[in-house]
């Protein structure tokens, strides 16, 4: 069943159009990752779908709940973090978590016992009585996660949770976001650093100027932009004369040199490469490396918004 | 940066070459310092292109203009004589002096602001310090620059008041020393900013304070003049001076550019200097030529002010190094900074409506809110306790013809803490909502299942009770004449009034509240719906407290509704209801009570319409902003 679904989500601000008849489905226990260039639209999903903003068309629904209409009973459902974590002045953390405890009716005993273990998660006991204003960013954004698990919610939706953040946070994030999905927790994740997506994510999103352009699984991604054969030919000498000889090669597509390396591409027609290792052993240009080069994200989301694949 | 040199003949002197050398430092310095200033310039030439600005100048003279046109159409169609005319134009020049200088009192904090708020752009402030710029150059262009916008203020009022010399009657030394005045309290205010903003204390609060400092130094001023009046000032009919009350110049004419003008206009005229020669320098000056004392006095104190802003420029390079106050602050403050550079406190409770506690309680807490607090509780006690020095230091016998001067001045001084606490609480209420959605917090507690009843009722909440401390001081100043007069017949105050003042003043604190509130949820600016806020409820209470006084002080069930008027017949019910010795103690306290808690009841009911309606729109109106 389908915890998040949206049919022809649609939102404008004024005359730009920022949702253009967005629809998704997102299944329970599932992470999402939600990619797009800057002013995309992922930021304004995120916000529909945590009751911040209404859609000018279509419908969004959380846990079976519509948007704009069942709001409240949506909210006790989701985690939001925004990208900037907002913080008050004056309040440690402890009191920041007791703080939105109590927002979410949790009380006495047991919001002491809640906020202890959600500082514990997120490996936060040693700061439970930092000022929030001077923690570090890294810091901040564990904190941010830590008060959306007060509560227990089935559905995370995290905004570019680890923009800014230092090498070591970014992969603390990750893991804290991996453990959560092993929890059971459906998250839905926007973000600019693809290859950490897809490490985390088991499906993903990907939308360009308010239209989703690709919903589904990243196996199927990787699958539908793949072009053709891309190669990586090391040679030990004679690299020029390859150069040339591979050129020649009616199979071949494109050839260019990356890092000592001949970057070689092949027609979508051929389903293996042993004409091009014969072509180079009869040509005595001895050989020393030649392996297909993988598809991954990042290739996908450029393919996919440059329109190269549909 | 290149310098174009003059190339000297071969046959000058090493002296005369070297007397060239320093004249072009010299002249390059001042150039640069001066008109040359790139950040001046910079401001100049950016911010005259606002519309903002343009429209304050178009205002300001328009103003102007009204206030002299309605002068002059009482007179129009009537057979004036020269000297009627000149009588006219010298009652003109009067108000629009008047005017002229309450606006530059008001608009020229709103331009000197930015250099308050420029602190806040930390990052723009901090490549500026990475230039070639000297500590110098960047204090006086940042000066020059917001000084520039008073200057032209001043200066396009300047047709208007020539206008004003058309038919005689004013001079032109009255019109010098009349702009030199609106100048020299511009640029003296233009300067407090700066210096406020290179201290690095220039937060929107900062902002904020400065507005209401300069507020309170001008009314406060006003309001107490009548009570330190010159002896040696010649004396002028009651009523000259309005609502004021004053019969002479008071002694501090000179640090006020409102008395120093009704010097100079000769409403209040200033004493001759033979009469004050007996006092020590520079008094005798000061109290003769009070508008020239004013304009001295504030163009050093904007030198003193902007010489100390020039050693505070590169205060951020010593971040983290504080000095002997720095240190003494931080360890009066709770907050500990640890070894990892964080700040560390002790854990508080958070109530049960979180909405409330973090209103109330994590508000107070701040270093600038508990500086202010224990500033306001410190000066209203002192207050209170050196009027109770000086009543009792009154001989008995001459104590009954001092009775109505001193309940006016127990009066007063009731009335501006009253004010301060209304205030602050208007303040706070601006910030209430408009904050918390500038630092995204507000958005956090959306997605929550709080409610916006709940939301509203416990900022509601949070706010009176983070504003009734400041209520201590009202009362205590009442509690401590109540408790000395104990047992006497005729008393200044109405004993009732230690419970009855804090319990009309908490209910306006909530309208206050509601108020603020109001504006906050409607406005995205913090800053701006803190003014927005502060100016509403001025323009709430002002109009029904003059409509009040006119009514006179007197008993009335209305009485309660406003709380000035209801400390003013607190101070003089003895005099003004039974006349003092045969009071009725009892019977005067049970009225004042049930004035006090009809009014509130009635008040609260007010309230209660205003949370509600608030509620009402909430979802609507963040639904529009979005």
């Amino acid at each position: 069943m389908a915890i998040i679904e949206t049919l022809n989500l649609t939102k404008r601000y004024g005359k730009l159009i920022a949702l253009n008849n967005l629809s998704i489905k997102i299944e329970e226990g599932e992470c999402y990752g939600y990619i797009g260039p800057n002013g995309a639209g992922k930021t304004t999903t995120i916000k529909i779908l945590a009751t911040l903003l209404r859609p000018t068309w279509g419908e969004a629904k959380v846990c079976g709940y519509l948007v704009g209409f069942q709001s409240r009973k949506i909210r006790p459902l989701i985690g939001y973090v925004p990208d900037f974590m907002g913080s008050y002045e004056d309040m440690v953390v402890q009191e920041y978590l007791e703080f939105f405890a109590a927002a979410y009716n949790i009380t006495g005993m047991q919001r002491r016992k809640i906020v202890g273990d959600v500082l514990e998660l997120t490996d936060l006991t040693g700061k439970r009585d930092a000022m929030v204003d001077s923690l570090s960013r890294g810091m901040k954004q564990r904190l941010a996660i830590a008060r959306v698990l007060l509560h227990n919610p089935k559905v995370l939706l995290l905004d570019e949770p680890a923009s800014g953040l230092d090498p070591r946070a970014r992969i603390e994030i990750r893991e804290l976001l991996k453990e959560l999905h092993r929890m059971g927790k459906t998250i839905i994740i926007s973000s600019h650093i693809l290859h950490e997506l897809a490490e985390l994510c088991s499906s993903v999103g990907i939308i360009e100027q308010g239209k989703i352009i690709f919903s589904g699984p990243i196996p199927e991604i990787l699958q539908r932009t793949r072009l053709g054969i891309r190669l990586c030919v090391g040679v030990a000498a004679h690299s020029e004369k390859a150069d040339q000889l591979l050129r020649t090669l009616p199979q071949v597509t494109n050839v260019q040199t990356q890092n000592g390396r001949l970057m070689v591409e092949l027609g979508s027609e051929c389903r293996d490469y042993n004409f091009l290792v014969s072509a180079l052993v009869n040509a005595q240009v001895p050989i020393k490396e030649i392996r297909e080069e993988e598809v991954n994200l990042e290739t996908a989301f450029m393919r996919l918004t440059k329109g190269l694949v549909h | 940066m290149a310098r174009t040199t003059l190339q000297m003949p071969a046959s000058q002197s090493a002296l005369s070459m070297a007397l060239h050398g320093l004249w072009e430092d010299v002249l390059g310095a001042l150039w640069r310092l001066g008109p040359g200033n790139p950040i001046a310039d910079r401001t100049v030439s950016t911010a005259s292109k606002r519309m903002r600005h343009f429209y304050i100048r178009l205002g300001y003279v328009g103003i102007l203009l009204l206030i002299m046109g309605i002068n002059f159409m009482r007179v129009a169609g009537q057979q004036a004589g020269l000297a009627d005319l000149a009588k006219l134009n010298s009652n003109t020049f009067l108000v629009v002096s008047f005017v002229q200088l309450l606006m530059m009192c008001l608009l020229a904090p709103v331009f000197a602001a930015g250099a308050v708020a420029q602190q806040r752009d930390a990052d723009t402030f901090n490549v500026l310090l990475t230039t070639p710029l000297t500590n110098g150059q960047i204090v006086l262009g940042t000066l020059l620059g917001r000084f520039f916008f008073v200057l032209t203020l001043l200066i396009s009022g300047l047709p208007v008041f020539m206008l004003t010399m058309l038919y005689g009657g004013v001079t032109i030394s009255e019109i010098i020393l009349s702009f030199s005045l609106a100048g020299s309290a511009g640029l003296m205010m233009a300067s407090i900013a700066i210096c406020v903003g290179m201290f690095g204390v220039g937060t929107r609060q900062g902002v904020f304070s400065f507005y209401i400092l300069i507020g309170f130094y001008l009314v406060a001023g006003l309001a107490l003049a009548q009570f330190f009046p010159l002896a040696a000032a010649p004396k002028v009919p009651l009523g000259a001076t309005m609502a004021l009350n004053m019969d002479r110049m008071p002694v501090y004419a000179w640090a006020h550019p409102v008395l120093a003008l009704m010097a100079v206009l000769g409403i209040t005229p200033a004493p001759t200097y033979d009469a004050v020669a007996n006092l020590p320098w520079p008094m005798p000056f000061l109290l003769s030529r009070p508008a020239e004392g004013f304009i001295v006095t504030g163009l050093l104190l904007s030198v003193v002010l902007n010489i100390a802003a020039m050693f505070a420029v590169r205060r951020p390079s010593r971040m983290g190094e504080p000095g002997v106050l720095g240190r003494v602050v931080a360890a009066l403050l709770p907050v500990k900074i640890g070894k990892d550079g964080e700040e560390r406190r002790r854990i508080r409770h958070v109530w049960h409506n979180p909405v409330a506690w973090r209103e109330a309680v994590a508000r107070a807490s701040t270093p600038s809110q508990r500086i202010m607090r224990w500033f306001i509780f410190v000066a209203g006690t002192v207050a209170a306790v050196w009027l109770l020095i000086y009543w009792f230091g009154i001989p008995v016998a001459s104590r009954g013809g001092m009775r109505l001067q001193m309940q006016e001045i127990l009066g007063a001084t009731l009335i501006i803490e009253a004010v301060v606490a209304m205030v602050a609480a208007a303040s706070a209420a601006g910030t209430a909502i408009a904050r918390d959605r500038e630092n995204g917090t507000f958005e956090l507690m959306q997605t929550t299942p709080l409610t916006s009843n709940y939301i509203l009722a416990g900022k509601l909440r949070g706010l009176v009770t983070l504003s009734a401390p400041l209520l201590v001081v009202p009362t205590l100043t009442a509690l401590l004449f109540v408790l000395a007069e104990m047992g006497r017949t005729t008393k200044l105050l109405n004993p009732a009034s230690v419970i009855a003042i804090p319990i009309v003043l908490l209910t306006h604190i909530a309208v206050v509240a509601i108020i603020g509130m109001h504006i906050s949820l409607r406005q995205k600016n913090t800053t701006k719906a803190v003014l927005m806020s502060v100016g509403t409820v001025m323009a709430v209470y002002l109009p029904l407290t003059l409509a009040c006084y006119g009514v006179g002080t007197s008993w009335s069930i209305f009485t309660g509704l406003n709380p000035i008027m209801f400390i003013l017949t607190c101070v003089g019910a003895q005099n003004t209801a039974t006349g003092g010795a045969s009071a009725d103690v009892l019977g005067e306290a049970i009225k004042l009570m049930l004035i006090a808690v009809i009014g509130s009841a009635a008040i609260l009911v007010g309230v209660w319409q205003g949370y509600l309606s608030m509620v009402k729109n909430f979802d609507f109106t963040l639904r529009r902003q979005t």
